[in-house]
């Protein structure tokens, strides 16, 4: 498990370089190795490369349990992912500030100042 | 027979037993009713921090040309964040306080903190953001539990 300071530190990074348009993200589509066997759907999943090194950040939807009143219900989570030819070789949900970063990912790869900068020239 | 002095006795110790209870139970109604108001009180402010986090970055996206912009919405958070921080209570408050922290120090000019540099003031500010935004997230995760056990 890498350091939680370095891994805050890199996605603090990764939020202020793409807020700056320094690096840009694109929506793509997450390997088949992370969709095999198993219920969870992600329909978001965004990726850049920093550094020649591949990230992605996703969320990941899910159906929970709840003991309680034994029913199910339907949660998401936010993910961040290392890849490696295209292929994820570590991702985790152990931060507080991947909304934040899924976000700007998604503005990002949206384009949406580009498109609003457009239609307002 | 039970003799006056032992019913007497035992009255005594039933009233201040019943005291003790009363004085509990009067916290614990305490507790739950800010713990409500507390909980009913989360979704607004997750909204009113995030929509100044959002315009907090915007303004640093324009920077120096928006440094105004961002000292004003840094003044709303301030603001929002002086009325609900004390309410809270443990890690949440702890994150949260963080953010005032450094809002404070953002605005410290008297003690010669606040940074001079255009570059300074710009990464001060970042710091702020990330800090809030992060601090927001503990609030919706809290809340999210709330509303699983509600």
């Amino acid at each position: 498990m890498p350091s939680e300071r370095k891994l805050e530190q890199l996605i603090r990074l990764l939020i202020r370089e793409t807020t700056e348009g320094k690096i840009s993200w694109e929506a793509s589509s997450p390997p088949r190795s992370r969709m095999t066997g198993t219920d969870d759907i992600i329909e978001e999943y965004f990726e850049t490369t920093l550094k020649d090194q591949e990230v992605a950040v996703f969320e990941r939807r899910y159906k929970g349990f709840n003991t309680d009143n034994e029913s199910e219900y339907w949660t998401s989570d936010y993910c961040f992912a290392f890849l490696s030819d295209g292929a994820i070789t570590w991702e985790t949900e152990d931060s507080r500030l991947l909304f934040p970063l899924f976000k700007v990912a998604k503005e990002s790869a949206a384009d949406v100042d580009g498109i609003l900068d457009k239609l307002l020239e | 027979m039970i003799e006056p002095m032992t019913l007497a006795i035992g009255g005594d110790i039933a009233s201040i037993a019943s005291l003790i209870i009363t004085v509990i139970v009067f916290f614990q109604v305490r507790t739950i009713k800010a713990s409500l108001l507390l909980n009913s009180r989360i979704p607004e402010t997750i909204r009113d921090l995030e929509s100044a986090s959002d315009e907090l970055r915007e303004a640093l996206k324009g920077w120096p040309d928006t440094e105004l912009q961002a000292k004003a919405t840094a003044q709303r958070i301030d603001g929002i964040l002086l009325n609900f921080v004390p309410k809270l209570a443990g890690a949440d408050r702890r994150k949260l306080k963080e953010v005032h922290t450094l809002l404070r120090r953002t605005k410290s000019i008297r003690y010669k903190l606040f940074p001079q540099n255009v570059s300074e003031r710009k990464d001060a500010m970042w710091e702020v953001y990330l800090t809030l935004v992060g601090g927001v997230e503990v609030l919706r995760q809290r809340n999210k539990d709330y509303k699983k056990r509600v």
